[in-house]
C-alpha cells in the first residue's frame, strides 16, 4: 500500500510542529523520517497513523483519502518507542488482542487465532516465551512483541516511532538488521523514526531528513550523504570539522595554515568555511604545496580497524578536529615519532558567507 | 537475631531502634488490646459464645451490617472509581478542591457526618423530603445506614485507584486504539482489566471499614433491634450493661471478618500483580 502525505500542517499552540509537509512513500518501502528531537517526525507519524489530527492536508493510502478516519479504522500497524505493552495480558494474549477484537464476521476462530500467534512468535523468534507477561521480558524482546502484535492484523502499513530508541547499542544493532530482513519477508508499507542517522542509513531504502517541521532532504541513503541539499543535512548526517578562514580566489588561509583551492569562481573573495567530514582526510610528516595544515595529536581512539584521532590545530583554528584513519596507515605513519603531523583533506565542502551549501573542493 | 534480619546494607543507620520501636508500638497499640479481646472471650466458654452470637438479635445485626456494607461497597466501587478518573484524566477549575475533598471523610469526626447525614435524609430534610415523595425512606432504614457507610469508606476506593490510574500511560490506550479497540473495547480491556487489583483491594478496604462503622451509622439508623441495629451498636449496647463477656464475643467476630478480609485481599492482590510486574 503507497502512502502519499499531502501539504500537512500541525501547529500546538503558537508553536508550528509541522509546515506544509509532503511526501511519497511507495509500495512495501521502508522509509527512515530522520532528524533531531523536535524536527517533528514523531507528530507527522502521529498524522500518519491517525493518532492526531492535522491542522490541514490529507493523508491518503493508495489513493484513498483517510484523512478523517479514526486510528483504529486506518488498520495500520504502530510500534512505540515505550513498547506500549499491555502488563497485564500474556505474551500470546497481547498478540491476539486485535484478532479477539474483529466483528465476529472476520474474526479467526480460537484455533486460527491460537496458529496466528504461534506462527507470529516464531516471526519474531520468541517461540518459548508465549505465556511470560510483559514485565518479565528484556527491552528488546518486549519490542518484538510489540511488533508481532502490530503485525497480527496482518496490516498494509506499519509505523514505528523510534522503536530500537530505549535499547542498549547492542541490542539495537541486532534488532535494526533483524527488522531489515523481516521487512524483505513480509510485504509491508513501513514508515519508522529515529534521530539515529546510523540507524536510518543502515535499515531505510529511502531516508527523508527533517528538521523544525520541514522536509530538509528525501532521498536514498546514499544520495543524502554524497549530496546533501542543505548544510542541516550536512552537519545532521555524521560528525563534521568546520574549519573557518578567509578566502582571497585561490588560497584559504586561517592563521599559519592555507589551502589552495579552485572554486572556479563560485565561492567569492572573504570569509569562507570549509566542511571536513573525518574520513575524508589523511595525515602526513610533511605538508604539501596545496595543503599546509599543522596540527598535534591531542587524543586517539582504536576500535576495530579504524583510528580516530583528535587534532589540535597548531597556530591556527580553533577547536578541536576529528580524523578517522585506517589502522594500517596510523601504525605505518609512527605518530610517536614525527616532530609535527599535517593533515591533508581530500575532499572539502565549501559553506559560503549567507550559509549556503557551495561546490565540494579538493586542494590542489 | 537482628543481625540476621538485617539483609541489606544500608546507607542510613538506625535499623536496631526503628525495627525495635516499631515492634514495640504494633504490640501495644494493636496486638495488647486484641489480645484482651481474646483473653475475655477465652474465658466465656464455647457453648456462651455461641448462645451469644448466634443469639436472634446479634443474627439480624450481623445480617444489616453486611448488607449494608456490601451495598456501600458497591455504590464505592463505582462512584470512587468515576471520582479517581475525573481527578487523573481531567483538568478543570476546582479539581484540586475536589481531590482534596476526598479525603474529608477521613478527617471528619465520623459523628459530625452521622449527624448531618441524618439532617439531609430526615423525611422533612433536604435531601429525604424527594426521597419520601417517591416512597423511599432513608433514615431509620437500611437505606441510610448504606449511605452512612458509603459516605466514610469513599476515600479508600479513590486512594487506591488513583496512583494506578496514573500510572497508565496514554500510549496503551492508543496501542488498542491501532490494534481496532472502540473507546468501550479500550475502556474495558485495558484500563479496566489493569485496574482490577487496586479496584478490589480499595473496594475490600471499604467494606472492611463499612463493617465497623459506628459513629456515622447510629444516628442515621434508628438503631431498631432485629431491624437497623448494626453490630458495633449492639456491642456497645451490651458494654453499657456491663456484659462484658457478650460484648466481646460480637466483636470477636467482627475482629475475624476484618482480619479474614484484609489477609484475603492481601493475596488476592499480589497474586493478580505479581506477575505484571515481573515476578
Amino acid at each position: 500500500m503507497s502512502i502519499q502525505v499531502e501539504n500537512i500542517r500541525k501547529s500546538f499552540g503558537a508553536f508550528t510542529a509541522l509546515h506544509d509537509i509532503s511526501l511519497d512513500v511507495p509500495t512495501n518501502q521502508l522509509v527512515g523520517l530522520l532528524g533531531p528531537s523536535g524536527s517533528g517526525k514523531t507528530t507527522l507519524l502521529r498524522i500518519i497513523a491517525g493518532l492526531e489530527r492535522a491542522d490541514g492536508g490529507r493523508v491518503l493510502f493508495n489513493n484513498e483519502d483517510v484523512t478523517h478516519l479514526d486510528a483504529r479504522r486506518r488498520r495500520v500497524g504502530f510500534v512505540f518507542q515505550q513498547y506500549a505493552l499491555f502488563r497485564h495480558l500474556t505474551v500470546a494474549d497481547n498478540i491476539a488482542f486485535g484478532l479477539r477484537l474483529l466483528p465476529r464476521a472476520e474474526r479467526p476462530s480460537r484455533g486460527d487465532i491460537r496458529d496466528r500467534v504461534r506462527d507470529l512468535l516464531g516471526l519474531v523468534q520468541l517461540d518459548n516465551l508465549a505465556g511470560r507477561y510483559p514485565a518479565q521480558l528484556s527491552g528488546g524482546q518486549k519490542q518484538r512483541v510489540a511488533l508481532a502484535r502490530a503485525l497480527a492484523l496482518k496490516p498494509e502499513v506499519l509505523l514505528l516511532d523510534e522503536p530500537f530508541g530505549a535499547l542498549d547499542a547492542k541490542v539495537r544493532k541486532d534488532l535494526r538488521r533483524w527488522l531489515r530482513r523481516l521487512h524483505e519477508q513480509i510485504s509491508v508499507t513501513s514508515i519508522f523514526v529515529t534521530h539515529d542517522q546510523e540507524e536510518a542509513m543502515e535499515v531505510s531504502d529511502k531516508v527523508v531528513v527533517m528538521s523544525q517541521g520541514r522536509v530538509e532532504q528525501m532521498g536514498s541513503p546514499l544520495q543524502v550523504y554524497e549530496q546533501p541539499a542543505s548544510r542541516f543535512v550536512f552537519d545532521f548526517l555524521g560528525h563534521i570539522n568546520s574549519l573557518e578562514g578567509l578566502y582571497d580566489g585561490h588560497n584559504w588561509r586561517s592563521g599559519d595554515a592555507f589551502l589552495r583551492l579552485d572554486t572556479q569562481g563560485a565561492c567569492p573573495d572573504g570569509a569562507l568555511t570549509l566542511y571536513l567530514r573525518p574520513h575524508e582526510a589523511d595525515l602526513a610528516a610533511a605538508p604539501t604545496e596545496a595543503a599546509h595544515l599543522p596540527v598535534r595529536v591531542a587524543g586517539r581512539s582504536v576500535f576495530g580497524g579504524t583510528v580516530t584521532v583528535e587534532l589540535e590545530p597548531q597556530g591556527w583554528g580553533g577547536e578541536v578536529l576529528e580524523v578517522e584513519l585506517d589502522r594500517v596507515r596510523w601504525d605505518a605513519l609512527q605518530p610517536d615519532r614525527q616532530p609535527a603531523l599535517y593533515l591533508l583533506p581530500r575532499r572539502l565542502q565549501t559553506v559560503t558567507c549567507d550559509g549556503d551549501l557551495g561546490p565540494q573542493v579538493a586542494p590542489a | 537475631m537482628i543481625a540476621l534480619l538485617r539483609t541489606r546494607h544500608s546507607v542510613l543507620p538506625g535499623f536496631t531502634l526503628s525495627f525495635s520501636l516499631s515492634v514495640l508500638f504494633i504490640c501495644l497499640v494493636i496486638l495488647l488490646p486484641l489480645s484482651g479481646l481474646a483473653m475475655h472471650v477465652a474465658g466465656m466458654g464455647w457453648d456462651n459464645y455461641w448462645g451469644v452470637i448466634s443469639h436472634p438479635r446479634s443474627l439480624a445485626s450481623f445480617k444489616v451490617t453486611v448488607l449494608s456494607a456490601a451495598g456501600a461497597s458497591v455504590i464505592n466501587a463505582v462512584v470512587g472509581l468515576l471520582l479517581a478518573w475525573v481527578i487523573t484524566r481531567y483538568r478543570f477549575p476546582g479539581r484540586r478542591l475536589m481531590d482534596a475533598l476526598v479525603d474529608l471523610p477521613f478527617a471528619l469526626p465520623t459523628a459530625v457526618a452521622g449527624l448531618t447525614l441524618a439532617a439531609l435524609f430526615a423525611d422533612n430534610g433536604w435531601l429525604g423530603q424527594w426521597f419520601s415523595i417517591a416512597g423511599v425512606k432513608v433514615s431509620y432504614s437500611w437505606v441510610g445506614i448504606m449511605i452512612a457507610m458509603s459516605f466514610t469508606s469513599l476515600p479508600f476506593v479513590v486512594r487506591t485507584v488513583q496512583p494506578v490510574l496514573e500510572d497508565l500511560t496514554p500510549d496503551v490506550e492508543e496501542a488498542a486504539a491501532t490494534l481496532g479497540a472502540s473507546p468501550t473495547a479500550s475502556f474495558f480491556k485495558v484500563i479496566l482489566a489493569q485496574l482490577t487489583p487496586a479496584l478490589l483491594t480499595g473496594t475490600g478496604l471499604a467494606f472492611t471499614r463499612s463493617l465497623g462503622e459506628y459513629g456515622a451509622v447510629i444516628f442515621i439508623a434508628g438503631n431498631l433491634p432485629y431491624e437497623t441495629e448494626i453490630v458495633s451498636l449492639l456491642v456497645n449496647i451490651r458494654l453499657e450493661e456491663y456484659d462484658f463477656a457478650s460484648a466481646s464475643a460480637l466483636a470477636s467476630i467482627i475482629l475475624i471478618a476484618s482480619l479474614v478480609l484484609l489477609f484475603g485481599i492481601q493475596s488476592i492482590q499480589s497474586r493478580l500483580t505479581r506477575r505484571w510486574r515481573g515476578g
